[in-house]
């Protein structure tokens, strides 16, 4: 495992850059594997593989940098194994999915009833503003859901494998029970929002018939 | 033989060299090496998508355990995996069999 740790302080910055291939090999798979969850299980054994074949190869009677070396190009390119691993991006994903969801909504929300626009119709931009929050904790618990799934799967130790599975079944039982509770609600909350987009339409045309009479006049 | 003419395949030979033995990703390639002699030699990476892949949907099971001081997973057949393992040996044996008796009639 020094190496591992190595090329850890090595990307925080601290360290010192190896000449050793394998070291420089796990450097470029730990650039690779960030973020994901089963980072440290694939760099473990990724560097068990080629010491192993490095051994096996000066034991063969090759110098010891020729066999990192070899062992190195018998391997293939990092970056393959590290989007192999998983994980990372259908978490990513889904999260920034609902981020930008939530953004977007609360940015329509400023835009119709924001600063300045005053008006007695205060449904539509609460409704916009409990979608994007709605939005952003759908996206947390599927990230939720998918990063612990991983992380179960790629954990080594039963129980910490067990309690991941669990949290990533609590994550999705939240999800359908969010779902459950939004589909209840459905009728009204539909009825509330073409009523809220009724009184937005009216404040439009009075805005629209205050500037139409402001530049005439 | 080229690494592209095993797609498709190499779930079932990994599945297939764990079938007697777990092994870790370094010795599963190497059976592989061995076990047909020489031609699927491929780049030693390539075995891990396939043992990720194969860890997710359940047909393996692997546990770690420190040898000469470094972590090392080793991968076995889960039940799921003894039985898809027969099931796609079964699938190959008769695709094989169809592909032969064709080309036997064509040459």
């Amino acid at each position: 495992m020094g190496a591992v740790r190595t090329q850890r302080r090595t990307h925080t910055g601290g360290g010192d850059v190896s000449d050793d291939p394998i070291d420089a090999y796990l450097a470029t798979l730990d650039r690779s594997l960030r973020g994901r969850p089963n980072r440290g299980r694939v760099l473990a054994e990724t560097e068990d593989h080629l010491r192993e074949s490095a051994e096996h190869l000066e034991r063969s009677g090759m110098p010891a940098a020729e066999a990192a070396r070899e062992a190195v190009s018998r391997m293939g390119a990092a970056e393959p194994l590290g989007r192999a691993a998983g994980g990372r991006v259908a978490a990513g994903a889904v999260l920034v999915l609902g981020w930008v969801a939530a953004i977007g909504l609360l940015a329509t929300a400023v835009a119709v009833h924001g600063p300045g626009q005053d008006g007695p119709t205060p449904g539509l931009p609460l409704l916009l503003v409990v979608g994007a929050m709605a939005a952003g904790v759908v996206s947390l618990l599927a990230a939720a859901a998918v990063w612990t799934w991983s992380s179960a799967i790629a954990s080594s130790d039963a129980t910490w494998r067990r309690a991941m599975a669990a949290f990533a079944a609590a994550s999705a039982f939240g999800l359908v029970g969010l779902g459950v509770h939004v589909g209840k609600h459905q009728s009204g909350g539909t009825r509330a929002l073409a009523r809220s987009a009724r009184c937005s339409a009216s404040r439009w045309r009075r805005l629209s018939s205050w500037c139409q009479s402001a530049g005439s006049s | 033989m080229r690494s592209e003419a095993l797609k498709g395949h190499l779930d079932l030979l990994v599945l297939s060299v764990l079938h007697n033995a777990p092994a870790h990703g370094y010795a599963v390639i190497h059976r592989l090496a061995d076990q047909s002699g020489g031609a699927f030699d491929l780049p030693e990476g390539t075995i891990y998508p396939a043992l990720y892949r194969l860890e997710r949907t359940g047909l393996l099971a692997s546990d770690e355990s420190v040898v000469d001081g470094r972590r090392r997973r080793v991968y076995r057949l889960t039940p799921a995996g003894e039985e898809a393992l027969g099931e796609r040996v079964g699938e190959w044996e008769q695709f094989a069999r169809s592909v032969a008796r064709t080309l036997a009639a064509g040459t």
